[in-house]
């Protein structure tokens, strides 16, 4: 920068100087950049660092142990190639792992995505006393998934539990839930629908409040029924929020624990196994990191799979206004 | 925010993964060295400081502390730190966390299906060096002694050993008209059955039998020589025989058909509530369930465990082993405080406290003990029952697993209607698979 001046000073010697500030200013573009670039660099790292160190490493170094054969005790691991993964492709239990993770997932997607509009419908209403009701439905999110496996183990206990009596008064008899093969697995996407709805329901209210009210009025003007207009104008332009909490939950239920490793660990039997409680089973209960890293990879490829197939899809349906 | 929360939870175990890789890879090199403990008692301060892990919780683990003060009182050279690391099942978890890391306490407490585990690791400290004329190995009750011998090394000591034990609510059996005993084979508890039915606890009918999920196949291989089946033949899996196939057949009748069982949450909870009339328990609950039943005002009896063609009654519970690893100054200090917990009075106390089985033989004959025995009469079932009783087949105690995935399919059994066959058809399988892997690994340690 300072190489320029002198010669602007010295005025008469314009070809040089023409020639003289533009090499100088690429040069100083590329200082700026480079130390732009550092200062980039500066900024990111830390968080860079830190998810290459415990996100990006664990992923690579979990493929690689998901071609071994290791009970996390010896000193070797044997390299197997993908015999992990054509021994689980080959399992029948692993299918049945497979199948009960997507309707566990799908019954609490579709349930609490249900459940969650309907609520924000009603908290959308002027009505008194609904910002206590928004809390009270909030609430359930952020109990801990410990707290709430807990509390629901007594609602359901068929014995004393609470549930068991409301059931008794309209003349039902209580299923075991937790200790019938049947009834786990309905059972814990109850518990989960009832930690999730809440939150979709406070994530719609916010896309309800967003919703531009010209639309309503043209629509009353054209004497549209209130169903018309939910079908035709709010569930459209929701779907933004639509496709933000199915990815959420999706993901979200893939990756349930908490609470089926305090109401069922799995069980009984492996009626409440799903994909993620499975990978725990095979990693500290079987000792078997080759097949618990294989699970963990077929998860993550699952994922990856069901969120861009979803991108993709609602790319043309997701109305963005 | 669940999803945040669960991410969370995946991120870490992943993490978790990765941490014990980068371990096992940094650790090579690495000697072992001595998990963390706490600071020493200033009058405890200069000894060898030993870390022992352990799993006894409440009254249990209580009782385990109380004979540790007594030993470090009882010496000046070695101070030993009890560490609670959770359920059996956990204490191995982290047990295998720390030799990866390449830390590791000094003792532990193995279950009688964990040591094996650690022994096919070569983690253990073979033992029978170290015996001297305090202690000899046969001072120890011949079962116990013998299950932990592997080509004749002692791997594992035996410490809280145990039996199933048949728990019956003598109160329910006097309402329902039955005699003042327990069953003596499973068709007079059948034939007994709907007479408890009839009785009320809590509103509902009372039910027979609790279940337990939780150590299922344990409880089981009881059934299997009653029936003069087996799980396995060392590790050739034979439970699938005819005589297996009979044995769960009958014990799916008996929940589905009969409904006289069934699969509970907790067995002594039910059991405890009258709920149940009786429960397959381990001896180790007997401390705890006298003292539940004094609380709900009901009379307690235990019996031998119901006889079909035979007896047949397994052995479980704990022991201790020393790590490999420990420099060898450590592991004789370790060893001190075995020899302590194999006086017959130490022995004695212990089982006073918690319902587990005398470990040597002389403290049968300890004046407490004894005296115990002549209040108490439940506390003799189990003595008298222990002779009668044998290690398990070995499938069940050295597949990788086994112990899991078996239970797993007896609580599938007693809640869905999977027909038994199939499902001890399928359970075979499975251990087939599981025991071709272990094989060679086996071979080395066993044959």
């Amino acid at each position: 920068m300072t190489a320029s001046t002198p010669s602007l000073a010295r005025g008469g010697e314009a070809p040089t100087t023409a020639v003289v500030p533009d090499r100088s200013s690429t040069r100083s573009r590329r200082t700026l950049r480079r130390r732009g670039y550092a200062l980039f660099l500066a900024f990111i790292a830390p968080n860079v660092i830190l998810l290459a160190v415990f996100a990006y490493w664990p992923v690579v170094y979990n493929g690689y142990l998901s071609l071994t054969s290791w009970n996390l005790l010896s000193d070797t691991k044997p390299f197997v190639w993908f015999a992990n993964y054509t021994d689980m492709f080959t399992d029948p239990e692993f299918g049945m792992v497979v199948l009960r993770t997507v309707i566990f997932s799908g019954g609490i997607v579709i349930i609490s995505i249900v459940l969650g509009l309907l609520v924000a419908l009603l908290l959308d209403q002027k009505l008194r006393g609904r910002n206590l009701v928004r809390t009270f439905s909030f609430a359930p999110h952020i109990v801990s998934g410990a707290a709430v496996g807990t509390i629901w183990l007594y609602i359901f206990d068929p014995s004393y539990g609470l549930l068991r009596q409301l059931l008794g008064i309209v003349g039902i008899a209580s299923p075991a839930w937790m200790t019938d093969s049947f009834w786990a697995l309905p059972g814990l996407i109850i518990v989960y629908v009832w930690k999730t709805a809440g939150f979709v329901a406070v994530i719609y209210l916010a896309g309800l409040q967003g919703l531009p009210s010209d639309l309503y009025e043209a629509a009353r003007i054209d004497r549209a029924g209130p169903l018309t207009m939910f079908f035709r104008i709010t569930l459209p332009l929701l779907s933004p929020v639509t496709f933000f909490v199915v990815v959420t939950s999706i993901i979200g239920s893939f990756q349930a624990f908490d609470v089926i490793a305090v109401m069922t660990g799995g069980g009984p039997g492996t009626a409440t196994t799903t994909l993620s409680w499975y990978i725990y089973e095979q990693a500290f209960q079987a000792f078997d990191a080759g097949h618990a890293g294989a699970a963990a990879m077929i998860m993550f490829v699952l994922l990856v799979l069901i969120t861009s197939a979803q991108a993709r899809f609602t790319r043309n349906r997701v109305h963005y206004q | 925010m669940s999803a945040l929360i669960n991410r969370f939870g995946r991120r870490s175990m992943l993490g978790l993964l990765g941490a014990a890789g980068i371990g096992a890879a940094a650790g090579c090199a690495r000697d072992y060295t001595q998990v963390g403990g706490s600071a020493v008692p200033a009058r405890y301060r200069g000894r060898l400081h030993l870390i022992a892990w352990h799993s006894f919780a409440s009254t249990t683990g209580e009782a385990l502390v109380a004979i540790v003060d007594r030993f470090n009182a009882s010496q000046s050279e070695i101070f030993i730190e009890p560490q609670y690391q959770g359920s059996y099942e956990e204490t191995q978890q982290k047990l295998s966390a720390t030799l990866i890391a390449r830390q590791i306490p000094d003792l532990v407490v193995l279950s009688e299906v964990t040591w094996r585990a650690m022994h096919l690791a070569d983690a253990l400290e073979p033992l029978e060096g170290y015996f001297d004329t305090d202690l000899q190995p046969s001072d120890y009750i011949e079962q116990f002694i013998t299950e932990g011998t592997v080509k004749d090394h002692i791997w594992w000591l035996p410490f809280a050993r145990s039996t199933p034990l048949f728990y019956f609510n003598k109160t329910l059996f006097r309402k329902a008209g039955l005699p003042d005993r327990a069953p003596r084979t499973w068709t007079e508890f059948r034939q007994w059955a709907p007479a408890i039915k009839r009785q009320k606890g809590g509103g509902n009918a009372v039910m027979p039998l609790a279940l337990d999920g939780g150590y299922s196949a344990w409880y089981f291989q009881g059934n299997m020589w009653q029936w003069k089946a087996r799980y396995s033949d060392g590790l050739d899996i034979r439970l699938d025989e005819p005589n297996g196939m009979a044995a769960v057949t009958w014990m799916a009748d008996f929940v589905h058909k009969d409904k006289a069982a069934y699969l509970s949450p907790s067995s002594s909870v039910d059991f405890g509530n009258q709920a149940a009339s009786c429960a397959l328990m381990s001896t180790a609950s007997l401390a705890q369930t006298v003292e539940l039943a004094k609380a709900r005002k009901f009379d307690l009896g235990t019996g031998f465990l119901p006889e079909h063609e035979t007896f047949g009654c397994p052995t479980g519970g704990s022991g201790w082993g020393i790590l490999a690893h420990a420099p060898a100054h450590r592991k004789q200090a370790a060893f001190e405080f075995l020899k302590y917990l194999g006086r017959p009075e130490t022995s004695a106390t212990w089982t006073m406290a918690t319902g587990y089985l005398p470990i040597v033989k002389k403290a049968q004959q300890d004046p407490r003990l004894v005296d115990l025995i002549k209040k108490d009469p439940n506390f003799s079932t189990s003595l008298d029952q222990l002779p009668k009783a044998r290690t398990q087949d070995l499938a069940r105690l050295v597949i990788p697993d086994a112990s899991n995935f078996m239970d797993d399919a007896f609580e599938t059994l007693y809640s869905s209607g999977i027909a038994p066959t199939t499902m001890f058809k399928q359970l075979a399988k499975k251990m087939r698979r599981k025991a071709e892997l272990l094989e060679d690994n086996y071979r080395a340690h066993y044959e």
